[in-house]
């Protein structure tokens, strides 16, 4: 496959965010951490040169201290957690009781030492999967979607206490994930990479105001859509833009030329059953197409002239009797529709 | 079939198998007589050649072991069509008929063959007929089982840990020690027990090779082999004696893996 | 189906396959074959034919065949079929009620034996055969019968100090010192002989003959050993007259012109 990737990391803990293009994401981790090998580019970290494939240099794995947990936490299976910890120190021929001992107390594992990784649960083996990764001193730590395998109760709990140490270590890090809310919590970069490529890169809240694709608006789970502007405003400083069979009215200093994409996020959007429409801008009686519940809030796909998703509290979708198939009118402020 | 049915005839057959597996066992055991055994036991000639078995055998094994092990390593971690071939000639021995093993060994090794004037050139004038070549003849027949077991061994130990290895900062011979030997240990074990009871047992390609001296280099399936044409009830009792250190050993091994694993 | 109607059924299936194994276990041993090695003699050409069944001793398995074959060609009738093995084997079948119709044996005893337990009528002496020593040419390092004494290693099926061998018993023993094999049989001692991996080995004359890279060397008088290959017929062959036949065959031409040949000798004087 062909998979390029222009990253220039400052060196504090950022997010990469991964698209759905699963070999990608794994393939980037894979070259950083020296276990594929780029067929062009260069790799450096920190001022060090990893890989350059013009100057033929490519740092042994053992060598790049690059930190890397994988989905599986890939624990020895014939050592006990104490053991798995010091493992990288063995390797190098190393005895540090004390820092071993250190990381099994800040994982909570401090009771654990003597057991079998079988022994222990799934949130626990990849605690220590990621104790394990720091005792060999990483200059940067590669997550590949650590959390991915544990059941939906623990993730949140294990991601925590895993942030809350890499915090502590100041080690910086790169997640791999395919949930945005996971992304959002680990760090204040995320990296969007569709096909294989970069799309959007820059702090968590730029994407859910200003997402750069509909794939980008999709991953944060923003409206998304493409129109075209119609010359002349509607009233001062408001413009309507055609998007297919519909107008939307959008609120913009300068008047918009062309084609423009519009971001919407889900809970500016009002939903009720009954209201009728009236001249007020951006209402549209649209069908219901599904509901999800998310936490205590409802998520709603409408479809019709428009197809947006929204989130509205469960208690007023409970309230309004929404049903798929059912009729509603959604309505949003034009101030809530950024142009990008 | 109900499950009960099913189970009740896999028994059956199962006994039915068993009791051929035995039968030969059990009438060694029949026909040796007990008189002999103690007058075989007493002959220095017969502890000769139970010295001569279990040593040659261990010898065998124990060069086996450290010469198969990174070869099986090797050929378990590589893949394309060489690797394949390789393996495919270094099993090649398990198929061939032991007397066929003896006359290549006889035609690489001998003193006017192969590699005859090298050796003697080296200071070695006789390879054949000497007790190397019993452990040699053993060697080339019973190899194939524990390289076969130690390639099975390696190849099971998930790449996911060796990756972890590498990325935790140890280079391949520390991943070997700390990982792999501890993850395979169970497959080698078992198949350097296997290669040395094959060793035990070996008689064509060391009468081949090795010849047949007493005191020198006649084992006990040489011994069994001779005296077989003579004097079977004596025959018999050797066998039985041959059986009994067998089972013995293998019991011990195992108990001393057993062990080492826990 | 219930379980009532599933067990007999079950118990029929295992009592088929133990009575199986004991049949196969029960049936007669097959008709001897000629061990692996040995040539097989040609089928019948109609199944009309007598078959004579002889037993006789390995070391006559490369002349035997063309003996059978010159005797076919005299009797059409005929169809010779040859076992070829150790003495004491063929004996042991014999023993055990494998039918034959003439036994020849490498050794006295085996046919006595069998002629006083009644199964064979009295044996004839057939031919001679004498314990040489074959040296190699390939290594050269023994050329006499004494040389083996002082050095080289030497091979062979049995102990020489088995045999008499009265005033040469220093002799006898540092010869033993030099034997590193005794090798199964003696076409085994002679190729280890042959390869030049033994410099000599005890053979018989016979295995020695048309044998390349060696050289036989007789022994001295004091330890000279003859074989004595007797013949008999069997006392209960089903063709007693084709039996008598194959015997007296085996003393006339062409017969005794291949035994000769193959360095037999009869037993009038070498």
């Amino acid at each position: 496959m062909n998979l390029s990737v222009d990253l220039s990391v400052p060196l504090e803990k950022f997010v990469l965010r991964a698209a759905f293009e699963l070999r990608g994401k794994t393939t980037s981790l894979d070259c950083i951490a020296g276990l594929r090998r780029p067929q062009a580019g260069h790799i450096l970290l920190d001022g060090d040169v990893l890989f350059d494939r013009d100057a033929a240099i490519d740092l042994p794995v053992a060598e790049r201290r690059v930190g890397y947990v994988f989905q599986d936490p890939s624990l020895f299976p014939h050592l006990s957690a104490y053991r798995n910890v010091a493992y990288p120190l063995k390797a190098r021929g190393v005895r540090d009781r004390a820092r071993v001992e250190d990381l099994l107390e800040r994982f909570g594992l401090a009771g654990y030492r003597n057991r079998l990784p079988e022994e222990l649960s799934g949130g626990e083996q990849q605690r220590l999967a990621v104790a394990r990764a720091l005792a060999a001193g990483p200059r940067l730590l590669l997550l590949d979607e650590p959390f991915g395998a544990l059941d939906a109760a623990a993730r949140p709990i294990v991601r925590g206490e895993v942030l809350k140490v890499l915090e502590e270590q100041g080690i910086p890090s790169i997640l791999v994930t395919h949930s945005f809310e996971e992304a959002l919590g680990f760090g204040p970069d995320v990296v969007v990479m569709e096909q294989g490529s970069v799309v959007q890169w820059g702090p968590a809240a730029e994407l859910l105001t200003q997402p750069t694709s509909p794939f980008a608006a999709a991953l944060a789970g923003v409206n998304h859509w493409v129109g075209r502007v119609e010359p002349g405003a509607v009233e001062p400083d408001h413009y309507r833009v055609r998007v297919g069979a519909v107008a939307i009215v959008v609120v913009a200093d300068q008047e918009p030329v062309g084609q423009v994409a519009l971001a919407l996020a889900p809970d500016e959007i009002h939903l009720a059953a009954d209201p009728p429409l009236d001249s007020r801008p951006n209402r549209f009686r649209l069908v219901v197409e599904s509901l999800a519940p998310e936490g205590a809030a409802m998520r709603v796909r409408l479809g019709g002239p428009l197809n947006l998703t929204a989130l509205c509290p469960t208690t007023v979708a409970l309230d309004e009797g929404f049903a798929v198939g059912g009729d509603v009118t959604a309505s949003f402020e034009p101030a809530a529709v950024r142009l990008c | 079939m109900n499950n009960r049915a099913f189970r009740w005839t896999l028994g059956s057959l199962g006994l039915l198998y068993g009791s051929f597996l035995l039968l030969p066992l059990a009438a060694l055991a029949w026909r040796a007589s007990p008189q002999i055994l103690w007058s075989e036991l007493m002959r220095p000639e017969t502890w000769s050649a139970v010295a001569m078995s279990l040593t040659s055998a261990t010898i065998a094994t124990l060069v086996t072991v450290a010469g198969g092990l990174p070869m099986a390593y090797i050929l378990a971690t590589s893949e394309g069509r060489w690797t394949r071939l390789a393996t495919t000639i270094l099993e090649l021995p398990l198929v061939l008929p032991p007397a066929v093993a003896g006359l290549g060994l006889i035609l690489a090794f001998g003193r006017y063959q192969l590699l005859g004037p090298l050796l003697s050139r080296l200071g070695i004038e006789h390879v054949a007929l000497t007790r190397t070549a019993v452990v040699m003849a053993q060697m080339l027949v019973s190899a194939p089982l524990f390289f076969r077991a130690a390639r099975t061994a390696f190849g099971m130990v998930p790449e996911r840990y060796l990756r972890a290895s590498a990325v935790l900062g140890a280079r391949e011979a520390t991943t070997f020690r700390l990982v792999v030997l501890p993850l395979a240990r169970g497959g080698l074990v078992g198949g350097a027990l296997l290669c040395w009871a094959r060793a035990l047992g070996e008689l064509g390609a060391t009468l081949m090779f090795a010849g047949n001296l007493p005191g020198v280099t006649r084992t006990m399936p040489t011994a069994i082999y001779i005296k077989a044409q003579s004097d079977i009830t004596t025959a018999v009792t050797l066998s039985l004696l041959l059986l009994l250190l067998s089972v013995a050993a293998l019991l011990a091994a195992r108990q001393v893996a057993g062990e080492a694993a826990s | 189906m219930n379980e009532r109607n599933r067990h007999p059924r079950t118990a029929w299936w295992v009592g088929a396959a133990a009575l199986g194994l004991c049949l196969a276990a029960c049936q007669p041993l097959p008709q001897p074959v000629p061990p692996v090695g040995q040539p097989v003699p040609p089928p019948p050409a109609t199944p009309a034919k007598v078959e004579l069944l002889v037993f006789a001793a390995a070391s006559l398995g490369d002349v035997l065949p063309k003996v059978a074959a010159a005797y076919e060609k005299q009797h059409p009738d005929v169809h010779v079929v040859l076992n070829l093995a150790g003495t004491q084997q063929l004996r042991a079948q014999v023993e055990s009620g494998v039918a034959v119709d003439v036994f020849i044996s490498a050794n006295p005893i085996h046919s006595e034996k069998l002629h006083d337990k009644g199964l064979l009528e009295a044996p004839q002496m057939f031919v001679r055969n004498r314990l040489i020593l074959a040296v190699s040419t390939r290594s050269g390092r023994v050329k006499s019968f004494t040389d083996l004494a002082a050095q080289g290693r030497g091979a062979g099926r049995e102990d020489p100090a088995r045999h008499r061998h009265a005033g040469r018993e220093d002799l006898v023993r540092k010869i033993r010192a030099n034997i590193v094999s005794y090798e199964e049989n003696v076409q085994q001692a002679a190729s280890k002989v042959q390869l030049g991996e033994a410099d000599a080995g005890f053979l018989y004359l016979t295995d020695a003959a048309f044998k390349t890279d060696l050289k036989v060397i007789e022994l001295p008088r004091p330890m000279h050993v003859e074989a004595f290959y007797t013949k008999a017929r069997s006392a209960h062959s089903g063709h007693a007259a084709e039996a008598a036949e194959f015997l007296a065959f085996l003393a006339r031409r062409p017969a005794v012109l291949y035994l000769d040949e193959a360095g037999f000798y009869p037993m009038g004087g070498p």
